[in-house]
């Protein structure tokens, strides 16, 4: 646009050149303050990504220390019927104790990263509060709760990936912002704590994956026993077939499935069940390491002062949620009143 | 993905959930009860090395644990031999203690 143009030729020239340098001016005013909408809005958008990408981090995390459970508990029966009556040697008995410490450093090492969600939740909770408004008290509370949750969380075991002393620092570097116009700051404190986030995601996905395909493993062997053991009624997995035909099945009484042909076919129900649990696991895996990533990409344009685009990162997420949400009912074990424990 | 097939806790996994699958068959095969116990011990141990690999992280590009993950796949392959015919079981027990064993020096790198 020529703002020289605008102006109407009667004006005197000196009085011309003066209001075509104020025109100018206030061009540029309003070209810097629509540029710093974008950005707060940005921030503000940006904030509750990270912060629905915290969440469900920490949903994740809980369903992996529930399947690290459920396994420990499994095992003990699977044990238990495998050994029958031959007495326990003192060297089981060590060996017991030290895998059952294992399992408890695996169950407080998810917990150490649920509580680091909570952290990072926490800190999106101060960008929110930076690009929301001019919240200095709320920032430093944000950063106070972060603090707190932050508290007593040690070194986590087998990866110097997050150094225990970067949360103390992006805290006091957060505690430090106070103006909104900060909002780039907190965002590239942000990005330092989100691209380690991703690289210890990236580190620890074929554990993670593991623990899953360990609980459908272990899951497979207790149904195949117990089916072969006829300690199972057919009825409760069949039974929602003719449900969903708004059917049900005629009870006779109770009886536990003998016919071989269907003792199979329960197997290869329970089977797909149990794949479809591994494939979700596996699917909520890789979609919120990619949500991570996009959140980390979306830092950066802010940055660059580039619009974010937070489309794909809401579909990833969106999609490790369904998963998520999916293998809590599948662990519910498809009863209809059942609760959706993670 | 940053998964790497073979690593060093795929083998670890895979020799313990192939002993896990197939305890009762191995027990089974065995004549006293002092056998058993070295059979559940060494089952024991394997799942102790899978559980010490889920708590750490392997370098992939060090020659030993590269060395220890390659002998551990090999091994397992030797045990699945011996699922096969499980007749001699003086020699199933060797084979799956060794394989074992391969995985305890394995995590015993990263512990």
């Amino acid at each position: 646009m020529n703002v020289f143009r605008v102006l109407p030729h009667h004006i005197p020239i000196t009085w011309r050149t003066k209001l075509r340098l104020i025109l100018v001016i206030l061009l540029c005013s309003h070209l810097t303050i629509v540029s710093a909408c974008i950005k707060r809005e940005d921030g503000i958008e940006l904030a509750k990504a990270g912060i629905s990408t915290a969440n469900t981090m920490s949903a994740y995390y809980g369903s992996l220390q529930q399947d690290v459970i459920d396994i420990w508990e499994m095992e003990a029966f699977l044990d238990s019927l495998a050994r029958q009556a031959v007495p326990v040697s003192e060297q089981e008995r060590l060996l017991m104790k030290e895998i059952n410490r294992e399992r408890v450093k695996t169950i407080d090492s998810l917990n150490r990263r649920i509580l680091l969600t909570h952290a990072l939740a926490e800190a999106y909770n101060s960008l929110l509060a930076l690009s929301s408004y001019n919240a200095a008290e709320s920032v430093k509370q944000s950063a106070g709760n972060l603090e707190k949750a932050l508290t007593g969380i040690p070194d986590f075991p087998g990866s110097s990936v997050i150094a225990s002393g970067l949360f103390s620092q992006i805290l006091s570097d957060l505690a430090s912002l106070k103006q909104s116009g900060e909002i780039k700051k907190a965002s590239e404190v942000l990005l330092v704590l989100i691209d380690k986030i991703h690289t210890l995601l990236d580190q620890e996905t074929e554990a993670y994956l593991s623990i899953i395909k360990n609980r459908r493993a272990a899951s497979q062997l207790i149904l195949g026993k117990l089916i072969e053991k006829e300690q199972v009624l057919a009825l409760p997995l069949i039974e929602k077939v003719p449900r969903s035909f708004g059917l049900s099945l005629v009870k006779k009484g109770e009886e536990a499935v003998k016919d071989q042909p269907l003792q199979t076919a329960l197997i290869a129900v329970s089977n797909a069940q149990l794949e479809r649990t591994v494939l979700l696991g596996d699917g909520a895996t890789q979609n919120l390491k990619q949500t991570v990533k996009l959140l980390s990409d979306n830092h950066k344009r802010l940055q660059a002062k580039d619009r974010i685009s937070l489309d794909s990162l809401l579909e990833t997420l969106n999609t490790a949620q369904t998963y998520l949400g999916l293998i809590a009912k599948a662990r519910a074990g498809n009863n209809p009143n059942g609760g959706t424990q993670q | 993905m940053n998964v790497m097939i073979n690593s060093s806790l795929h083998e670890l996994e895979e020799q313990y959930f192939t002993l896990r699958a197939n305890i009762d068959k191995i027990l089974g095969q065995c004549t006293t009860d002092l056998q058993k116990q070295e059979v559940f011990a060494a089952y024991l141990q394997s799942r102790l090395n899978y559980f010490r690999g889920i708590n750490c992280i392997f370098d992939q590009g060090n020659d030993q644990v590269k060395k220890l993950t390659n002998d551990l796949k090999a091994a397992k392959t030797e045990i699945d031999q011996q699922l096969a015919d499980l007749r001699n079981i003086v020699k199933v027990l060797n084979v799956i203690t060794a394989a074992v064993n391969i995985g305890t020096k394995l995590v015993a790198l990263v512990a």
